[in-house]
């Protein structure tokens, strides 16, 4: 746990905020509140007071995203209490509590007068080796997801093997639910993942690998639950033919859902790199009305130099998201990477709790620009830009699974924090959205290369881009936090003057 | 839009009757005497303590020399107004009430803060303070005096200093130590026990200053009826006071873009919507955490003081309308200026664009407005933006134009704010008169 009082009440209204005389106190967790890839917060619980031998105290403080004060709430809960994760549907709060002790995942959802309207509890079945919640979280996303402002989505493991269990819980309704989701057929792994959701139905993309030791073959299909009770609408594959579309985003028009998504020619979809991009129209029963697959070669060889799946160089471009625009059209953003051995790189956790590992073969990805593109619905590129980033690398992939392939290696790096690019975000209309990414370069030719905070935006139909230094020259240690869209939070500490400062940095995109 | 128009009329027609020409002040911020009320502080406090046991003494004074120090640190840092005519004014309104009510001016101190707050206060020591921001709403000097009463009431009821020793004495005594020890010897809940009595000593102690702000008031117009102001306006003191967080504004921030014809992005002005975490506070919580009782209930007793028995005489006694609009003038540049000094350029350029549009004409605010602008793009350019301008917050109150303006700073790209400063420019270019240093940085920015 971290062990500094960070508590954000009483910030008030100014951006920099100064502590002085910071002592050491346990602060349980800190976190940001999210309403999907809108930052609407900060959260701030701590250890208040011991009630009995069982019960200790909480106090939650929260800040809106200009770190003006919210309110705080003393909640009684088990001693050996987490809050992992914090979203806002526009007119409640969720908390994800997880319980060490019983290995429980707890819903709460309180009104804005603090208030608590409903709540749902599931106890986890899944004890990974350690058994610890960042081992879990791992596995599942720790995320509460936020359904069309109205109630929240969450999925938990119930067997990380062959079943999960979608949660949903509506503080205005009152609805709570839980279903557990367990496809015929066993698999070595299966992930859900949030589509999107409205009022009628959640879709959740769910991917699974087959059983087998040397079995690398995926299923992928979109999971329908109707938001008023959870039962199944549809469990619809997303293979067609010879595409086999990998779901990343999903969006709701009038009698139709269009699956944006990323199509490969093989079953294989971790260890090959996708073709190109999938576009999927069905109806609310599932029903497949269109598809569009367009390749990488057909629509982005008009803007870079692509063949087999590959940029000139041996360079390959891992896709990180997908997100619709303002304007219905979609925004792709990537990362340029090649397989290399070389010695060196940097050591960059600014933002991720995941330390690089150092023991390992030689083998290590080289980190190179980012890639942007705007696509429409029909997978045509209307444009695509390279953002210029220094040249990094990943730790070094521990032996066994250094020579597998480099679009497996990347799959691998992002889920260990190890690329370079981070989040997305937008602001609450979607007329902005934003791309992060870690950059290690020269922000003036005269200057040294330093660890950069890196911005990708988008607005009116232009793409932009910013950096910051990630330290603040005079203080001592700096750290990053994912601020509302445009900016980024940045935590000073100066030990000499023992003093904590949080500045609400403005990027000039 | 027209009331607006109206509006700015108004305030310019009153400024130019009494033949303001809107020309910088030769302000100044220096206290020729700080040695001399520095000994007097020290004095004061020596005096203060003499009753007291060794133990309150050494607490005592640590609080008083804190306060102290703050007070010079205020002093010799320009945090007070001491020019050739607010502050003579000013003075001469207390000192008339002091001469009136016999009382020793040597006893008494005053400074006008630059703050652009609307308050006065005083301290145990005999200090009368009044911001800059209260002459914003200041009618007539009668309402000044019984401001300056009130505060005087203060000083000779020795609240400030009967409030401390009582603090002291109450967190020194057996029962209350006795308490917080046998708190913290429990296994559980200490903390929530240790923040019980905390609140229930902070209940009783606003409890107090609320009995203590009305004694003031009491004698405060006993004072007042010493002096030759009339008491008929001065209950209107309230109404002022009440609505002062809802001050007019002479031009709203879209009236600005639009006088200077600047291209609007509607984005910038999109409300937030407020969000909240706990309810307000219940209706006796909130109340009991007040300092001040209502403006509406001290209103009406002073009403029914002044109609039961009334007081005749002048508004103006030492001085008259035109010397009060001419420090409100004055108070409006210096107020500006003071949040320029505090690095605080988003509430100075909002300042700025209320004083334009109350004085068009007047080359000094153009050039502060651009040389502003100008400043706030070498911030964002440079990422510290924060240093110089507050966060947004989201507000009820649609007439708060200091929030859009601080909503719009925090939506606008560093382009359209450069954009921005570009049309400035140009539309002002023959009255700004900006130093060669802001041009070349106006250059660099284009370029």
């Amino acid at each position: 746990m971290a062990l500094m009082l960070l508590s954000f009440k009483g910030f008030g209204q100014d951006a920099s905020k100064a502590f002085d005389g910071v002592k050491d106190i346990t602060l349980r967790n800190i976190g940001v509140i999210k309403k999907n890839n809108v930052i609407e917060g900060y959260f701030s619980f701590y250890e208040f007071d011991k009630v009995d031998r069982k019960t200790v105290l909480y106090r939650l403080n929260l800040v809106d995203a200009n770190l003006n004060d919210l309110g705080a709430k003393d909640i009684l809960g088990p001693k050996e209490w987490e809050l992992v994760s914090s979203g806002f549907d526009g007119n409640n709060f969720c908390f994800k509590f997880w319980d060490e002790k019983t290995k429980t995942i707890e819903l709460k959802v309180y009104d804005q007068q603090a208030k608590e309207i409903s709540s749902s509890t599931i106890k986890v079945n899944y004890k990974p080796t350690g058994g610890d919640y960042q081992k879990y979280s791992s596995m599942a996303t720790p995320e509460i997801n936020i359904a069309n402002n109205n109630g929240f989505v969450d999925y938990v493991f119930n067997d990380p093997n062959n079943a999960f269990i979608v949660s949903y819980i509506n503080g205005n309704t009152k609805k709570v639910w839980q279903q557990t989701y367990e496809p015929e057929g066993k698999s070595k792994v299966m992930i859900p993942g949030y589509l999107n959701a409205n009022d009628d139905v959640i879709l959740t993309g769910v991917s699974r690998v087959e059983k087998g030791m040397y079995n690398t073959k995926t299923d992928h299909s979109i999971l329908a639950n109707s938001t008023a009770d959870g039962h199944v609408l549809f469990d619809m594959s997303t293979e067609f033919g010879d595409n086999h579309v990998v779901p990343i985003n999903a969006i709701f028009e009038k009698d139709k859902i269009v699956i944006v998504g990323l199509n490969y020619k093989t079953a294989k979809t971790y260890t090959t790199a996708p073709d190109g991009l999938a576009f999927i129209e069905v109806d609310k029963q599932g029903k497949l009305l269109k598809s569009n697959f367009k390749t990488f070669e057909e629509s982005l060889g008009k803007y870079l130099p692509i063949a087999d799946h590959r940029l000139q160089d041996d360079y390959y471009i891992y896709i990180h998201d997908i997100v619709r625009t303002k304007n219905n059209t979609n925004i792709v953003v990537a990362e340029k990477f090649k397989k290399g051995t070389d010695a060196g790189g940097i050591a960059m956790a600014a933002f991720s709790a995941f330390a690089r590992s150092t023991a390992g073969g030689p083998i290590k990805l080289q980190l190179e620009n980012m890639v942007v593109m705007e696509i429409d619905m029909d997978g045509n590129v209307l444009q695509a830009q390279e953002i210029p980033k220094g040249k990094t690398s990943t730790g070094h992939f521990p032996s066994y699974i250094g020579l597998m392939s480099p679009y497996l290696l990347a799959m691998a790096a992002e889920s260990w924090g190890w690329m370079d690019y981070m989040y997305t975000l937008k602001n609450e209309d979607s007329s902005e959205l934003t791309f992060s990414f870690i950059d290690h370069d020269k922000l003036d030719a005269d200057a040294k290369a330093t660890d950069n905070f890196g911005q990708i935006k988008y607005k009116d139909g232009k793409f932009s881009s910013d950096k910051i230094p990630i330290k603040n020259e005079k203080a001592d240690l700096s750290h990053l936090f994912p601020a509302k869209a445009g900016y980024v939070m940045q935590f000073n500490y100066f030990k000499k003057q023992k003093k904590l400062t949080i500045n609400l940095i403005k990027l000039n995109n | 839009m027209y009331i607006s128009l109206l509006k700015r009329a108004f305030l310019f027609a009153l400024f130019a009757l009494f033949g303001l020409c809107a020309t910088a002040q030769s302000n100044t911020y220096l206290y020729t005497n700080i040695e001399g009320y520095q000994a007097f502080l020290a004095q004061t406090a020596l005096e203060n303590t003499s009753g007291l046991n060794k133990k309150l003494q050494k607490q005592y004074s640590k609080i008083i020399e804190e306060k102290n120090s703050a007070l010079i640190k205020q002093l010799n840092e320009k945090g007070f107004l001491f020019d050739t005519q607010a502050y003579p004014y000013l003075n001469s309104i207390l000192n008339n009430i002091l001469e009136k009510n016999s009382l020793d001016k040597s006893r008494y101190h005053f400074f006008i803060d630059r703050s652009a707050e609307v308050n006065a206060y005083s301290y145990e020591d005999g200090t009368v303070i009044c911001d800059l921001g209260l002459l914003g709403i200041i009618e007539n000097e009668d309402q000044l005096a019984m401001v300056f009463c009130h505060e005087l009431g203060h000083c000779l009821l020795q609240h400030c200093n009967k409030a401390i020793v009582a603090q002291l004495e109450k967190l020194n005594s057996p029962e209350f130590l006795a308490r917080v020890k046998a708190i913290k010897k429990q296994r559980y809940g200490v903390n929530t026990q240790l923040e019980g009595l905390l609140m229930a000593d902070v209940f009783d102690r606003r409890r107090h200053s609320r009995s203590q702000e009305r004694a003031a008031d009491s004698l405060g117009m006993i004072l007042f009826r010493n002096t030759g102001y009339s008491g008929k306006n001065v209950a209107r003191l309230f109404d002022l006071l009440d609505s002062a967080e809802n001050k007019t504004t002479a031009c709203t921030i879209k009236e600005f873009f639009d006088q200077e014809k600047m291209d609007l992005d509607t984005g910038w002005f999109k409300p937030v919507k407020q969000m909240r975490f706990g309810g307000n506070e219940k209706k006796e919580t909130a109340d009991s955490l007040k300092t001040h009782p209502d403006c509406a209930s001290r209103k009406a007793i002073m009403l029914a003081s002044f109609n039961d028995n009334p007081k005749p005489g002048a508004e103006f006694v030492t001085g008259n309308i035109s010397r009060l609009s001419a420090i409100k003038r004055i108070a409006l540049f210096d107020e500006a200026a003071y949040s320029k000094e505090k690095d605080n350029y988003g509430f100075y350029l909002y300042q700025l664009i209320e004083n334009d549009a109350i004085f068009p004409s007047d080359n000094n605010i153009k050039t502060a407005i651009f040389e502003t602008l100008v400043s706030l793009c070498k911030y964002q350019r440079s990422h510290i933006l924060y240093t110089v301008v507050n966060s947004p917050y989201a507000t009820d109150d649609d007439k708060d134009e200091y929030a859009k303006l601080l909503q719009l700073l925090d939506r606008i790209s560093l382009d359209k704010l450069i954009r921005i400063t570009y049309i400035y420019y140009n539309n002002n270019k023959a009255l700004i008169t900006a130093p060669k240093q802001t041009i070349n940085d106006y250059n660099t920015l284009n370029n």
